[in-house]
């Protein structure tokens, strides 16, 4: 009667012990994805910089659209005159967050407003690739 | 002996811990971190946007001029090369004169992917003095 109980019962320590390790593993190795509203796929980089988290990002779509995203999404985060925000905040660093398959000549021309605009530091969102 | 073996089962009863609430939390933590997190690594390149105009940069003697044509090809000073050299050619430039500044005409509709990789090719030769501009062909 008692082996026959025992054959029923299914231990779950080690199972439990598994799905324990996978959780610590995804918990510290990954990085929680913020959902993107438009998709984009930033360009590749070889080179490891730190990200930095500057508080204007400006969003290149593919076919050249213009987005401005700060940290008051609801607020800002819709197609309207980047311009007038620029000027309005005056930011001494910005983040670029291009598609990787946008044409060069967007990239140039969104380069060259913000250098008219005396921005100081201008840093392009890449995912590291390595070698 | 009656009390002796209710004492017993209570005991029994006691220890053995209901443990399917927490299997089932801990699986949705697992799941929700496998779907949420991600392993691909944030990097930035920095673009140096005020190193000089560009007419001023073309006529000087000191500049090396990086064309990247509609096909993707790349020429160093109207000489073709593969991109795998370009790190070796502009150190092998910069040594001689580290004042070189570097001009990169790219088409205008190649994609940023193969600008931005130009630009990490020529930073890792050591520097940092890069113009972008349009081609105009």
């Amino acid at each position: 009667m008692s082996s026959k109980k025992k054959i029923k019962q299914i231990n779950l320590i080690p199972l439990i012990n598994i799905i324990f390790l996978m959780l610590i593993f995804f918990m510290l190795a990954g990085t929680i994805t913020t959902i993107d509203p438009y998709k984009i796929k930033v360009p590749e980089s070889i080179i490891k910089n730190d990200p930095l988290t500057p508080f204007l990002t400006i969003i290149v779509k593919k076919n050249g659209e213009i987005f401005i995203d700060t940290k008051n999404r609801k607020k800002e985060l819709q197609k309207r005159n980047y311009l007038e925000i620029l000027r309005a905040r005056k930011p001494n660093e910005i983040s670029l967050k291009i598609d990787s398959e946008t044409p060069s000549e967007y990239f140039l021309k969104i380069l060259k407003i913000l250098e008219n605009e005396k921005i100081k530091k201008v840093v392009i969102e890449t995912n590291y690739v390595k070698q | 002996m009656k009390t002796h073996n209710f004492y017993q089962k209570e005991e029994k009863e006691l220890i053995s811990i209901n443990i399917t609430p927490l299997i089932d939390i801990v699986f949705l933590l697992l799941v929700f971190f496998m779907l949420a997190t991600s392993f691909i690594q944030k990097s930035t390149i920095e673009v140096n946007l005020s190193s000089g105009k560009t007419v001023e940069i073309e006529n000087q003697k000191n500049s090396v001029v990086l064309i990247l044509n509609k096909k993707g090809q790349i020429y160093l000073n109207k000489k073709l090369i593969n991109i795998s050299n370009i790190r070796n050619e502009i150190t092998n430039i910069i040594e001689k004169n580290p004042k070189h500044k570097i001009l990169i005409k790219s088409h205008k509709k190649i994609a940023v992917q193969k600008v931005i990789r130009l630009i990490e090719e020529v930073r890792l030769a050591g520097t940092d003095n890069i113009k972008l501009i349009n081609l105009e062909k």
